[in-house]
């Protein structure tokens, strides 16, 4: 399973009244009452749980998001362009390794 | 003809209490809801090292009324507004699926609109230099939040308005919105105002003007003392006060039971100083509301008082009643809740429209508390640190002053 939609699952759980057994992978986010203005809020908690930024510009990909599976996708791509896009000291190596999932 | 406009509901938040009950009975006892404020008693849960620290806080547990999503959407002042809005429409038995909602609408006053939410962000920004706010920071802070969020809950569909007129926004929130009653626009309007600016950056900001009253240091709920000599200032106040207005017969068509008319506004404006009060415009203000509510000065059984306990204020609001009224004046109890409940800005006017009407309903006039040392200058009945029972009022007068000049009055009658 990706630790990154357990990391989503988490911050669904600590903010929504929502127990896990309603958010799996194709869970869909309009059934669970997480409109687009909820996404962002979740979006923020993603900021600073896995320490990336996602981009202001963002607003049409998060109108595409229909999933909970979907949401942990888009967190992932962001985690891979991020961790590439700029060469990260040794120290940032360590700290992304343990935040980055490995497989999705 | 213009349409009547009965008073048919009302919702209180309040640091005397969060229902008008319970307001209106601390307010005959004399109670204070003044005291002063530290980590434990701020609203936001902030250290307060600042030299005045001296507030009148609402008790509130917003988890108790809002789902927590909903909450993370809320600043204070809409979680306030919104629970007194609940009261009001409840206390009114609306029935909200039977109305036209195309024909109901919410004006809503507020100075300071979502404060807190500013201060919370300006704070992560510059203090815990975070380069992040809370995404819905622009959402909660925006002044027409309140409103906003009213009219969602309740699907009003009519006009929805804010109005910020600094300490007179709520009385220009009741009076437009009666106006709309009364031209046949609508039939039906939630209005009121409400405030929360009891975080440290507006604390601040008002203590710089230095408007605020010293601490009283043996009786801290004592520090606001309208009319008194020793008065040194306003005390800042939070809460809300929301009222259901209707159109009379729409109101008496339902069977709803009429709490009391509001038969006049006054709206001027002194165009003359950007804080200092006029003697002229406060009057100005008070002849139009009786010229509109087709009443004289012998008609108006209470007045209750903007009474900041500034030392501008109290002088110049008496010599306006002096002039209005003339000699009426030395036979019309005049009352400052503040002396209270403090100032809460932008939610004053409607709070002590409350307490008018309660007054008249209760035939209880509140006393202006910490009064005890006389002012040559004030020289009114102000029903001085003790109710007066027993005492029939069949129309009274609320006096709201504004910073920016903008002088609002309402007359309300007994039903």
């Amino acid at each position: 399973m990706s630790t990154t939609l357990q990391a989503i699952q988490e911050i669904l759980i600590a903010n929504f009244p929502l127990k896990i057994e309603a958010i799996g992978a194709d869970a869909q986010l309009d059934q669970l009452d997480i409109d687009s203005l909820s996404i962002v809020e979740v979006l923020f908690e993603v900021e600073e749980k896995l320490g990336i930024t996602v981009p202001s510009d963002s607003g049409a990909m998060r109108n595409t998001l229909k999933t909970v599976g979907d949401l942990a996708s888009y967190v992932d791509t962001l985690i891979a362009a991020q961790s590439t896009a700029l060469p990260p000291s040794a120290d940032d190596t360590a700290a992304v390794a343990t935040k980055t999932p490995t497989a999705t | 003809m213009k349409r009547r406009v009965a008073i048919t509901g009302v919702g209180v938040v309040s640091p005397l209490g969060n229902d008008p009950g319970q307001f209106f009975d601390n307010l005959s006892r004399g109670a204070s809801g003044i005291r002063r404020l530290d980590a434990t008693t701020a609203p936001d849960g902030a250290p307060w090292t600042m030299r005045m620290h001296v507030g009148a806080p609402v008790t509130f547990d917003g988890a108790a009324h809002f789902s927590a999503p909903r909450l993370r959407m809320l600043d204070r002042v809409s979680q306030f507004a919104l629970f007194a809005a609940s009261q009001a429409i409840a206390s009114a038995r609306l029935d909200i699926e039977a109305l036209d909602k195309r024909r109901a609408g919410v004006f809503i006053g507020t100075g300071m609109g979502g404060a807190q939410t500013a201060d919370d962000g300006y704070r992560r920004l510059y203090a815990e230099h975070s380069d992040r706010v809370k995404p819905f920071s622009v959402l909660m802070a925006m002044n027409n939040a309140a409103a906003a969020w009213i009219g969602l809950d309740h699907g009003f569909l009519g006009p929805n308005l804010t109005y910020s007129t600094a300490c007179s926004s709520s009385a220009v929130a009741i009076g437009e919105a009666a106006l709309r009653i009364a031209s046949g626009n609508v039939d039906v309007m939630i209005a009121g105002g409400s405030e929360a600016p009891l975080n440290i950056g507006t604390l601040v900001a008002w203590d710089a003007m230095k408007t605020l009253a010293a601490v009283d240091p043996d009786d801290p709920g004592a520090t606001c003392k309208p009319f008194a000599a020793n008065r040194t200032g306003l005390v800042l106040g939070e809460g809300a006060a929301i009222v259901v207005l209707e159109d009379l017969d729409h109101a008496k068509s339902r069977g709803a039971t009429v709490i009391a008319e509001l038969m006049g506004y006054g709206l001027t404006t002194d165009a003359s100083h950007i804080t200092r009060p006029s003697i002229d415009g406060q009057a100005s203000a008070m002849r139009a509301a009786l010229e509109d509510a087709r009443l004289t000065r012998s008609d108006i059984g209470y007045i209750n008082a903007h009474g900041t306990a500034t030392l501008a204020n109290d002088p110049v609001e008496t010599a306006a009643i002096r002039q209005v009224f003339g000699d009426a004046a030395d036979r019309i109890p005049v009352s400052s809740t503040k002396s209270m409940h403090g100032h809460l800005l932008g939610a004053a006017g409607a709070l002590e429209l409350v307490a008018t009407i309660m007054a008249m309903k209760h035939r209880v006039i509140p006393p202006t508390t910490n009064l005890h040392v006389r002012d040559p200058q004030c020289d009114l009945d102000y029903v001085p640190n003790v109710s007066r029972h027993g005492v029939e009022v069949n129309a009274a007068m609320s006096n709201s002053f504004a910073f920016g000049g903008t002088n609002a009055v309402l007359i309300c009658k007994n039903s």
